[in-house]
Parts: C-alpha cells; structure tokens; sequence
C-alpha cells in the first residue's frame, strides 16, 4: 500500500535518468512511454525501450512508487500492431497501470489484461458524467485524467457525480484544442500528435536570425518572430503569433505554463485525487525543480501549513517564462 | 546562475587565452575520458546519422565544431570566422553550455529565457540534448580522469586555482571601474595570465608522468 501525502504527485520521464530523478526528488507516481508512435511525446532521443521499463518500474517498486505508460495515442487504420505490443509489453514490464485514450485500445487492453489498470488518457477528452461512467462501465477504468478545459467549480461538479479517481494537470505546457482531436500541427507538417505522437515535430522546425529578430518556422510556416530579449516560446501552431488585419496576436493561446501551485487545496476540496505534472519532453533537470517544489508543497499542505511560495514561481522554468491558472479561474468570464 | 561545480572562471580564462592547437588536444583528451567513462552515450551518438554541430561560445567568443555518427566524436576549434559547413548551431555562454552539458539545467528554459540560440537542423540539436540527459557527466571529473590515480590530486589543484582565479577576478572588479588603477590592473593580469600558464605546465607535468607510469605498467 503507498503512502500518498495529500494528493498524488504524478511526474513525467522522457528518459530513464528522469524516471529516477523524479523518484529521487518525490513524485508518488512516475508516467512515461515507449520509443515510437504510441505516445504522445514521441520526440528523437526520448522514451523508454522494453529493458529501459523493466529497471525503471524496479528502481521506482523498490521505492514504493507507481510507475504508468502511456499508450496514449490514436492507432492508425490498418496498423494496430505497435499499439497492441505497446499494451502487451507495459503489462509484461510490470507497469501500476496503462493511461489509455483509444476506444479500441481499452477495449483490447481489458480483455487481453484484465488485472491491468486503466487510466483514461487527456487525450480522450472525456469531461462529462456519462461519458466517463461509459469509460468505467464498459473497460473498467479506474481513473480519468480531466481535460485542461474546467474551472474548479466543473472539476468538482463532475468528480461529485463520477465514480473514478480524477486526475488533472498541475503544471506544464497547456493544449488549447480538443485534447486528442487537434490536427493543427499534421496540417502543416503531416504529422501529428495523435497518432504519431509528435505535435510540431523537430525536423520541419527552424530558427533563424532575420533583422536582429529570431524568426520561428514551422515547415514553411512562419509561427512566430520575437524582439531581441522576448522571451521565446515551443513553435506549435496553436501558440503561433498570428497577423490578423495589421496586428500580430496570440490568438489561440498565449505561450504560457500552467501553474496550479497556488489552489493545491481548491483541487484537494474538489475531490481530486492526483495532480499531473506534464513535461516528458523536458529535462531532467526541469523534473527534478518541479518535482522538488510540488512534494514540499504537499507535504506541508499535509501537515497542515501553508505552501511554500517558492512552487508558485517557477516561471523561469515555464513555456514562455510565464505561467497562468489557465481553465481552473476563467478569468475571461 | 546554475549550481556549478564546474570551474568556469578558470575554463574561460584558458579557453580565452589558449592557442587552437592546444584547445583541440585538450578537447581529444576530454572525449577520450568521457568515452572511456560512458561507453552507452558513445555507443549511442555512434549510431547516429553523421551530424555537425557548430558550437559558439560567447564569453568567450570562441566556436568549437563537434562532429559524430561516422566513426569517433571529434570536437575542433574553428578559427575561421566565415561560415562554417554544418548542420545546427547552438550558441551561448560557456556556463550555460556546460550546464546543459551536465543536466543541471533545462535546455528548453534556457532556450525560453533566450540564453541558448539554436539555428539549423532543430531535430539534431533535440536529439543531441535527449542523449545527453540520459547520461550523469561531470566535466571536471572528466577533466580529472585524465590523470589516473592522480585524479584526486589533480581535481583539487584545478579547484584550488579556480578559487584563486576568483579571488584575483574579485580584486580586480573594483578597479576595472577605476582608471586610476589601470596599472595595478595590468600588473594584476599579467600574474594571473602567468599563473593560469603554471596550472597548464604542472598540469601537463602530471599527464606526462601518468603516461611514463601506464607505459611502465604495460
């Protein structure tokens, strides 16, 4: 049984030197993926091999810790193969639980395992009663990972009419689509973060100089241009600074991280169960700074202090330098 | 800035003032430690497609060209200050470099907060920091294993002269602003331009004795 202090910190790892880093630095729960298209951070050099998983989910067991796989992307007509061996070998390796997003995926992961844990992915989008009750019902899902679209208040609506653990995202860069349905990115490059795992992919990426500016390119897709000390941003088109009639705008998003350091107890009221921290594409120095802050912030929290405010700045480590409540306070209302 | 160990006063001093030649022995010898230190990032970059990275340094302004994927990594001083035939350039100063280096520091932050340009090729320089963070590299260990057993002795001599170095760059602060103490500046430099010429003697001293040592041994 695992000691969970407050709420499960739910920590990424792109590498296996960032598993153990977040194991080392506090995180209840470590996520991570398979090197190839089945999950949705599947960027050159990252990502975990069969072997890799095995001494990972060792390291973290040996610790009383959790280790996930997300298998969390869209398989492709005709071409099951990878997502299908992706299941079989989390469950082979011993992994806590499968975070799945697929219909056809969970459906084959009950019945092929039916003593494996299933999360629902982000990128299923599930934010309602009935569609989360169908997720349980039909595969037996123990917990859905909420969509970064729901205010607070939503967030605690919807836990108090499900019957699954919640989890939501705490800190990390924000999605401004339809989680699981954007094709923003394959639009301009062919490839895209639901079934190949890669929004904006590295090699259709360009930054160039140009009139003591640093020009970002997507393929040939101008995404955004920034004055000489403005802070840059990931080249994704949902954040792409766009000329509308002579102005140039965020006009999806702005690039900005979520924090929800600051309404930790909000979210515990809530009835949340586990906070996310996103990010298996970053460092594993960036894991170890978030980590460390979110698990001083829940231990005190646990024992009944304040936070420390130090969780509430981490800007410098954020997309863009800046971070936002996003959906949880919709301050556009 | 980045929680360093890494003696970089001193590294930017010899940096700064090193001739090519002698920079792109001392780089050889430092791929060669971290080769025989970590056999899976070697083994890794090997099986890359062939990649050429320009690094450039701005404090100081110095370019290396690092090249891997067709045999063993090499890493070379670029004097030439025209265009460079490569695939991706990566620019910044050399604490953030050896920090990134290292993984005490996120790449995409520095790169966010605008300390790391990156040009060219993007998918080999994420590859490269992908690779790279796997991996736990001390540079000044790496540096120090260059010595064998003298390791130890040679570790503490390069700390001791990166504290000096920063104790004469304290001193000098103030009179930098100064012009009055112009000369006592110079004086000042040209000691510590001396001193830093002493630590390279003493330290080749030590690399020629541990050769003879390993030559006796074999």
């Amino acid at each position: 049984m695992r000691n969970i202090n407050y709420l499960e910190l739910v920590c990424p790892a792109g590498t296996p030197a960032a598993l153990r880093t977040a194991i080392d630095a506090g995180a209840d729960t470590v996520y991570c993926g398979f090197r190839d298209c089945t999950n949705a951070r599947n960027y050159p050099g990252l990502n975990f091999d069969d072997q890799e998983l095995a001494e990972g989910i060792a390291y973290a067991h040996a610790r009383g810790r959790w280790v996930l796989v997300a298998v969390n992307t869209f398989p492709r007509a005709g071409d099951l193969g990878p997502w299908r061996r992706a299941v079989d070998a989390a469950a082979a390796a011993g992994a806590d639980a499968v975070i799945l997003a697929d219909i056809g995926l969970l459906d084959y992961a009950s019945r092929r395992h039916p003593k494996l844990r299933l999360h629902l992915s982000v990128q299923a989008a599930a934010s309602n009663p009935l569609s989360i009750d169908f997720y349980r019902e039909q595969f037996g899902v123990s917990r859905v990972v909420l969509p970064r679209v729901l205010a607070v208040s939503e967030v605690a609506a919807l836990i108090a009419r499900m019957k699954i653990e919640a989890e939501v995202f705490a800190f990390g860069s924000l999605g401004t689509m339809v989680e699981g349905r954007c094709y923003l990115s394959s639009y301009i490059t062919g490839r895209s973060p639901s079934s190949d795992g890669a929004c904006a992919p590295a090699e259709f990426v360009s930054y160039r100089e140009e009139g003591g500016k640093m020009v970002s390119r997507l393929g040939e897709v101008m995404t955004n241009c920034y004055a000489r000390n403005e802070n840059a941003a990931y080249p994704t088109p949902c954040k792409s600074r766009l000329m509308v009639r002579g102005d140039a705008s965020y006009l999806f998003e702005e690039p900005v991280g979520l924090n929800a350091a600051s309404i930790l107890a909000e979210l515990k009221g809530a009835g949340v169960t586990a906070l996310k921290i996103e990010g298996r594409q970053r460092s594993r120095a960036y894991v170890g700074e978030v980590v460390t802050h979110f698990r001083a912030a829940l231990d005190a929290l646990a024992r009944g202090e304040a936070a420390p405010t130090a969780v509430s700045d981490l800007h410098a480590i954020a997309e863009g330098g800046k971070v936002t409540l996003s959906a949880f306070k919709k301050g556009w209302r | 800035m980045h929680d360093a160990r890494f003696p970089s006063l001193l590294a930017r001093a010899v940096i700064g003032a090193a001739p090519k030649p002698a920079l792109d022995l001392g780089a050889a010898a430092l791929l060669a430690a971290m080769r025989r230190n970590h056999p899976r990032l070697f083994s890794v970059l090997g099986e890359c497609r062939r990649t050429r990275i320009l690094v450039e340094l701005t404090d100081p302004p110095r370019r290396f060209l690092l090249e891997y994927g067709s045999g063993a990594p090499t890493l070379h001083v670029v004097e030439d200050e025209g265009d460079v035939a490569a695939d991706a350039t990566l620019k910044g100063g050399l604490e953030a470099m050896m920090a990134l280096l290292e993984a005490r520091v996120d790449g995409d932050a520095l790169f966010f907060n605008r300390e790391l340009v990156v040009g060219g090729d993007t998918a080999a320089i994420v590859t490269l920091r992908n690779i790279l963070d796997r991996e736990t590299i001390d540079v000044l260990d790496e540096a120090s294993s260059l010595f064998g057993p003298l390791r130890r002795m040679a570790r503490a001599a390069i700390l001791n002269w990166e504290r000096r170095v920063a104790r004469l760059s304290a001193a000098l602060a103030p009179q930098a602003a100064n012009s009055a103490g112009a000369e006592t500046h110079e004086a000042e430099a040209a000691e510590l331009r001396a001193e830093i010429e002493g630590l390279k003697t003493r330290l080749a001293k030590l690399e020629a004795r541990q050769r003879r040592r390993e030559g006796a041994a074999a």
